[in-house]
């Protein structure tokens, strides 16, 4: 008899499961209020140390003034609040200016939800009101997409005119030496982006005088300003900014610091001369005290490309030209030349025939007992042919040799 | 007779010994080892599969208002850790918002001030990690929208995740 015990043993394995749910989310964006914003300034034709108003009228899409909206001016260089006047159904910003010259200033309304608006201007303040005179004369000045003509400005004169437009940079003053009374000053953001050896470049400001003469003024000062957050992002030591200057070659100025706010670092410098000024920042860890060399002028470079490519493909035309001509003039001589080939080819296997032939009949000849008789006369004369056809044909490859140049 | 009973006895003493010692020379034994699999599971239960932000003006957030969601581990094992990641929000006409404009945190939050980004990828939720077969935690979430957002209905994909 077979007795039989059974032990059971579990094991448990245990599988990690992982699970995964999803959350389905929405929202509604609303389209915003359509608004409207109106912006004059009062006198039309303010004088230095006059006071100006401004005024904006933001209204939305009924007409109905948006009170609360956040409505502020760039003007001289500043920005400031424009404070809601229910008298005046409006916005309102009071300001003097103490020099002559053109502010370009913007304002800009928004609220949330709402349509925001920007609007862009210049301000001319006169020593006179233009009514009262002037001439015909005048001077020009373009800044950004905006445009305002100016009366003559006399000597020892304070010419500002203001950048807000520009957004970095605040003001332009030109010192004049002798009366300026036409020309065109034209101000604007440089249209190549310049890349330095060291160094991050912040802005770039273009001044472009015409009919304006170094004699007619003494200096010129520009005010600029640098976001707080371009310095700290880009980890800039803000006592090293400085400005390179393109005119005749590369200079570099030094601009002074005047102050700063919760947002902006603010500075100026003095120039002799107009060009373009690139303004930079170098890092905090940068050594070198040598200032940035101006490397990359893409757009000249274009230029420069372009000029090169015109000029490469004139010389390829050229080439090309002189290849066709060559290759013209060869076009049908190569056809003949190969012609002559096979015909000199087949000369010359006559030739050798012919060769051939003749010693042959040299050969019989030489066997020949007598030199006399019917027989030797014959082969004499067939000989004599041969010979005669061994030149002719000599000729003939000589001739063809000659023409195509085949030897 | 007293005898006879007592030879009787001792025959079947003698019977019993032999028959158990035969028995016990019979005797085997075997072992079967039989694998069970119990799989340890955690489920990721939501108290809601949707949330609605409703309508989010350009330029705005929803601020202190938060969307919540209860996230309950519906398994029956611990989790060791959980994960959240979404999509970008997208109205289905070609205008998106970036997935980061949403925001969560497992307490109530402000938006300007704190909550987490969403991103694309799995994001740990420290409120996730060992959390027992049967507890949960909430999660709160909230919205900005960007000044210029194009005016339309936008929907989100939100992904938790459960590892054990």
């Amino acid at each position: 008899m077979r007795k039989a015990t059974l032990a059971l043993t579990l094991v448990l394995l245990v599988i990690s499961v992982a699970s995964a749910a999803s959350l389905g989310a929405s929202l509604t964006v609303p389209p915003l209020v359509n608004t409207t914003l109106k912006t004059s300034y009062t006198p039309e034709n303010p004088r230095v140390n006059q006071e100006v108003m401004f005024i904006a009228d933001y209204e939305d899409e009924n007409g109905t003034d948006i009170v609360d909206a956040n409505v502020t001016i760039s003007v001289d260089g500043k920005t400031y609040q424009m404070a809601y006047s229910p008298s005046n159904s409006a916005f309102i910003f009071k300001k003097k200016f103490d020099t002559t010259g053109v502010y370009f200033t913007k304002i800009t309304a928004k609220k949330v939800g709402y349509v925001e608006q920007i609007k862009e201007f210049g301000v001319r303040i006169s020593f006179k009101s233009m009514s009262s005179g002037g001439g015909n004369s005048f001077i020009v000045i373009k800044v950004g997409n905006q445009s305002m003509n100016i009366l003559p400005v006399p000597p020892n004169t304070n010419l500002t005119i203001g950048l807000d437009i520009l957004e970095n940079f605040q003001k332009l003053t030109i010192y004049t030496s002798q009366q300026i009374s036409s020309g065109t000053i034209n101000i604007q953001r440089c249209n190549k982006d310049y890349s330095l050896s060291s160094g991050i470049v912040f802005d770039c400001l273009s001044v472009d005088l015409e009919d304006i003469y170094k004699e007619q003024y003494e200096n010129a000062v520009i005010h600029f300003k640098i976001p707080k957050e371009w310095i700290n992002s880009n980890n800039i030591n803000d006592s090293k900014i400085g400005i390179i200057e393109i005119s005749n070659g590369v200079n570099r100025i030094i601009p002074y610091r005047i102050s700063e706010d919760e947002g902006n670092v603010y500075f100026y410098f003095k120039t002799m001369g107009f060009s373009e000024f690139i303004i930079y920042g170098e890092k905090n860890n940068a050594t070198s005290s040598e200032p940035p060399k101006v490397i990359f002028f893409p757009n000249e470079i274009m230029e420069s490309q372009q000029l090169s490519i015109c000029c490469w493909m004139l010389v390829v035309v050229g080439i090309s030209l002189f290849m066709y001509y060559l290759t013209k003039e060869e076009i049908i001589p190569l056809e003949e030349k190969r012609k002559a080939k096979q015909k000199l080819t087949r000369l010359k296997a006559k030739l050798n025939g012919l060769y051939s032939k003749s010693n042959d009949i040299e050969s019989k000849l030489k066997k020949m007992k007598t030199r006399k008789g019917k027989n030797f006369g014959a082969k004499l004369n067939e000989l004599k042919k041969v010979h005669e056809k061994i030149e002719d044909i000599k000729n003939e490859i000589a001739d063809l040799e000659q023409k195509y140049k085949l030897r | 007779m007293d005898a006879k009973i007592i030879a009787a006895f001792v025959i079947l003493l003698a019977a019993g010994i032999a028959f158990v010692g035969i028995a016990k020379a019979y005797t085997d034994s075997d072992t079967i080892t039989a694998t069970v699999t119990v799989p340890a599971i955690c489920t990721v239960n939501l108290s809601t599969n949707t949330i609605n932000f409703n309508s989010v003006t350009p330029g705005t957030d929803t601020g202190s208002t938060n969307q919540q969601v209860t996230v309950t581990n519906g398994g029956n094992t611990p989790t060791t850790n959980t994960t959240i990641k979404g999509t970008n929000w997208d109205d289905g006409a070609g205008h998106t918002m970036a997935v980061g404009q949403t925001k969560w945190s497992t307490s109530s939050f402000d938006y300007s001030t704190s909550g987490t980004p969403l991103t694309t990828t799995d994001t740990a939720i420290p409120a996730g990690a060992s959390l027992a077969a049967g507890s949960s935690f909430t999660l709160y979430f909230g919205v900005g929208v960007p000044n210029a957002q194009y005016p339309a209905t936008y929907t989100q994909t939100i992904t938790i995740t459960m590892n054990c």
